[in-house]
């Protein structure tokens, strides 16, 4: 009898995530449409949850949340802002900490260009 | 998120002063941090004026630069965190999701029988054969699922090259090795259209598909009406057949989107 090994249930897994995720984003981020939903976009977006992996998170919300960041903030928002970079590097917080913490000042940041004015 | 050049003109149309701002907003922790007054945004220890303040660092927050960029409308950043809460899990990890605890129903007789007519060959010799080429396992539940449930199938073959390649292959052994036959044995002649794949680019009208009666077996045809059997061109084994539209799109094209013919 044929027992999925480790390997196809992550691959299995991973796939059906990332259609989530898609999905998720079309419907809330709808400038995603005609981008993500494309091959490229498809596998740029492989690419960010594998980033996000490499930074330790690694539940559904703590992927989603990186891969929102990046949506919002730019692919190399890990790199280019210094305090995402130093959240993330930082071996003292753990995966969902770190991906709570990029979405809040995501968040807080976009919330206050949003508002325009100091 | 930048996509090559479809992201950077989205992104660009968006605002691209905003994204400038953004890139100032996270750039100059230091000064910001000294500029700790009233109306502060926070998160962490610090606190600062048009700031926000991260742990050690601070990230300065030029809103008056970003005032002059327009509206920021598409920053819907807080509402789609918070929906992201709603819908995905925040404990499990991807891999977990995969794992789908219902038992597979045993091997219906009358699939058994469906399987020898449209192989050619039973399934346990089916899978006697894919374990030679592979070394590996099928389960024969596996198989009849395959063929009832079309996301079953494509997560199946997206996982195992070799079940969409090798076990595809000795599903589609049984199809006419000549189009005359291929006619007389009722299989169906697809348009134009869909043997584009089956076709050089220099001569799309080489060669031409057919697929049988049932639609599971495909098989193309040269300009002489000789089976194609080259990997490039060749028919491939339908789980779901043409007429069978979306289970058709996730089992057999999503998978050969990811590991080719």
């Amino acid at each position: 009898m044929l027992e999925f090994s480790s390997q196809q249930i992550s691959a299995i897994g991973e796939s059906r995530f990332q259609e989530r995720l898609l999905e998720f984003l079309l419907k809330n981020q709808p400038d995603t449409l005609g981008v993500l939903d494309t091959t490229e976009g498809k596998k740029t977006l492989a690419e960010q949850c594998s980033k996000a992996r490499h930074y330790g998170l690694s539940t559904e919300l703590a992927l989603a949340n990186y891969v929102i960041t990046a949506w919002l903030l730019g692919a190399d928002f890990d790199t280019r802002f210094a305090a995402m970079n130093e959240i993330l590097s930082d071996p003292t917080t753990d995966g969902t900490q770190k991906s709570e913490l990029i979405a809040q000042i995501a968040s807080l940041v976009l919330g206050k260009l949003e508002a325009g004015a100091p | 998120m930048i996509m090559g050049g479809q992201y950077s003109a989205a992104y660009k149309s968006a605002g691209e002063s905003s994204r400038l701002a953004s890139n100032n907003l996270l750039a100059s922790a230091a000064a910001a941090a000294k500029a700790v007054k009233d109306g502060a945004v926070a998160v962490g220890s610090a606190v600062v004026d048009g700031a926000v303040a991260v742990g050690k660092g601070a990230v300065s927050i030029p809103v008056s630069v970003a005032a002059k960029g327009g509206t920021y409308l598409w920053f819907k950043a807080k509402p789609v965190f918070q929906s992201a809460k709603e819908y995905f899990s925040p404990t499990e990890s991807p891999a977990s999701s995969a794992v789908v605890p219902c038992p597979l129903p045993v091997v219906n007789p009358a699939f058994r029988d469906k399987f020898q007519k449209m192989a050619g060959m039973s399934l346990d010799d089916s899978l006697k054969h894919y374990k030679d080429l592979t070394g590996k396992d099928i389960d024969p539940k596996q198989v009849q699922k395959m063929f009832n449930d079309a996301t079953y199938a494509r997560d199946l073959m997206l996982a195992d090259k070799d079940i969409h390649t090798i076990y595809r292959d000795l599903l589609n052994t049984n199809v006419p090795k000549t189009k005359e036959d291929a006619i007389r044995l009722g299989y169906t002649k697809l348009s134009v259209l869909t043997s584009i794949y089956h076709n050089p680019v220099t001569d799309m009208w080489k060669n031409t598909k057919f697929v049988s009666a049932d639609g599971h077996l495909e098989a193309v045809y040269d300009e002489h009406g000789e089976l194609v059997d080259s990997n490039d061109f060749k028919g491939t084994f339908n789980f779901f057949g043409p007429d069978q539209a979306s289970g058709h799109a996730a089992a057999d094209v999503e998978t050969y989107s990811k590991w080719g013919n």
